[in-house]
């Protein structure tokens, strides 16, 4: 009962050497790696791939069970994907033949190597959310993103959209719960199998949740401005990035991990 | 219909990160017809123990049951019991969302599944019962004042006739006189149409004005319950849970620290006030 929890994006908290680095190399490891995995196209880089996904887990000390059951929502996505792949491509031997459907070894290989790709893909993002603060996380993007600024890039205040976002998800979740259950104490079914009268069983949560955001809205760009908010011109930081021994390790292990991919991989 | 709950835990989010304690082995009963305040600290469990007396919440352990209906950690028919325990949450205008206040009173009704005539009949007793007036029917919700809107919501319960009023601190963000306005209508509610009351409140003032039995939570248990004179007697306890005695209480024990023959401790202001002219009067002033 109750709203999803939602535990995609979710921050985990702990203390592991993960949680403590410096979210820019985080995040450069991370674009790497998801770029690297499009090449991992054999079962030895699959297999290479996965395991710094494992190791990573590892450090992290977060349970694999957290992992797995954030996974749930796309574990469906995963599964179709594969059917398609196993039953679409026609290329190859034929492995497998019932009546007019058949399975054929390319279609075999390119499900394989699909879902581990995407469950790989997936399983390093949801690290990196778990091991970051969501705030760390945006300023880590600000930073990284800073040189567009040259641009003239609105970088700071795309940031704190961002953050401001982050911020109000678990308050907007809270305030869903409460009026879910107000509603639910009146009498409202908010788990009715027809799609129709379920869409119709929303209004009673939606409406009184879009006007509270913008009471919100309006009370938050009050108080910015009460404490002298005027852009992201000139604005400074209490906190500041540094990068330490463990931070620049982390950046520098994406080369002998795109290297050894490399290797690994079919040409 | 009595409550009864026995032994009941409640734990949030069990095996992860972020489980917590909200109430642990809580025992309680309460008899059909009775006022009852529920006060506590931010955080003793109130709310997650009001959220257990229709099913909003499961028992993690031990069980709830009121009449006949039983919850426990397993399904149970809890529409049943939805439509016997009206709960009005805290700021339950904020749960308005129909175009007319008409419409919005009737949703429960409807939920329920009444006839037309049926839910016609209780919006208009139930917008009657909080002295909102007919005019007000088919205008908008979002266009009234705030205290109005509170009255809507709480019609918006009231209409499904339920037998057990549960409110999470009605009086929350109104002005005094909307709050004298909101307690005084609880309690007709209680008198006239015999409800159970269940309040949830921070005013030790209001619990010991209205309630025929007030519960203590403290840290997710049951501190004390009893009559205001047993729960206020145990001084030393509600300050070990945060809370303080009643305001006319506090000003009795300091006029008696001065006073040759002392005031008997007063819960309210009305009955210090009968104290205090007795006393004018036998003195001769």
């Amino acid at each position: 009962m109750g709203v999803p929890e939602l535990s995609i994006g979710q921050y985990y908290p702990g203390h592991s050497l993960l949680h403590r680095l410096d979210p820019r190399p985080k995040l450069i490891f991370v674009f790497i790696y998801v770029i690297l995995i499009f090449f991992a196209n054999n079962a030895a880089s699959l297999l290479w791939m996965g395991s710094i996904v494992l190791g990573a887990l590892a450090i992290s000390r977060i349970p694999p069970t957290v992992l797995l059951k954030g996974m749930k929502p796309v574990f469906w996505l995963l599964l179709l994907l594969a059917a398609m792949h196993l039953f679409l491509t026609r290329e190859g031997p034929v492995l497998f033949r019932w009546g007019w459907f058949a399975v054929y070894d390319e279609g075999a290989r390119q499900a394989v190597i699909i879902s581990a790709r995407l469950l790989f893909l997936i399983s390093i993002s949801s690290l990196l959310t778990y091991t970051t603060r969501p705030m760390d996380l945006t300023f880590g993007l600000e930073k990284l993103f800073a040189p567009l600024k040259r641009f003239r890039v609105p970088v700071g205040e795309l940031s704190l959209m961002m953050s401001i976002a982050l911020r109000f998800i678990p308050t907007l979740m809270e305030e869903a719960d409460k009026i879910m259950k107000a509603q639910m104490a009146r009498g409202a079914d908010f788990e009715s199998r027809n799609l129709a009268s379920r869409a119709r069983s929303l209004l009673p949560l939606l409406v009184p949740l879009f006007v509270s955001s913008f009471h919100r809205a309006e009370d938050l760009a009050m108080a910015m401005e009460a404490r002298g908010y005027r852009g992201e011109e000139g604005r400074t930081r209490f906190r500041q990035l540094a990068m330490r021994r463990a931070d620049w390790f982390m950046l520098l292990a994406a080369l002998p991990v795109s290297l050894i991919l490399f290797l690994l991989r079919t040409w | 219909m009595d409550i009864i709950i026995q032994e009941l835990t409640h734990i949030y989010k069990p095996g992860t990160a972020f489980e917590r304690i909200a109430l642990k082995d809580v025992s309680l009963k309460i008899a059909s017809g009775s006022y009852v305040a529920i006060v506590g600290h931010t955080g003793s469990g109130k709310s997650t123990l009001i959220q257990h007396l229709n099913g909003l919440l499961r028992p993690t352990r031990g069980r709830v049951q009121i009449g006949q209906i039983e919850i426990t950690s397993q399904k149970s028919n809890l529409q049943q019991l939805r439509r016997f325990v009206g709960m009005v949450f805290q700021y339950p205008e904020h749960q308005l969302f129909e175009e007319t206040v008409e419409k919005d009173v009737a949703f429960g009704p409807k939920q329920l599944g009444w006839p037309e005539e049926l839910v016609r009949q209780s919006v208009m007793q139930a917008i009657e019962l909080v002295g909102l007036k007919r005019e007000m029917l088919t205008r908008s919700p979002f266009a009234l004042s705030g205290g109005e809107r509170r009255r809507v919501a709480l019609a918006g319960v009231l209409a499904m006739r339920p037998k057990i009023l549960i409110l999470d601190e009605p009086t929350a963000g109104l002005d005094p006189r909307g709050r004298q306005e909101i307690l005084a209508l609880i309690k007709r509610l209680h008198q006239e149409e015999r409800l159970t009351v269940i309040m949830v409140t921070h005013s030790m003032e209001d619990a010991a004005r209205y309630a025929e039995q007030i519960v203590v939570m403290k840290e997710g248990q049951l501190l004390i319950a009893g009559t205001p004179e047993e729960v206020f007697a145990r001084e030393e306890l509600l300050l070990a849970a945060g809370l303080a005695l009643p305001e006319p209480a506090r000003l009795v024990k300091e006029l008696n620290e001065r006073l040759a023959t002392p005031l008997p401790l007063c819960m309210t202001v009305d009955e210090l006030e009968k104290e205090i002219l007795a006393r004018l009067v036998k003195e001769g002033v």
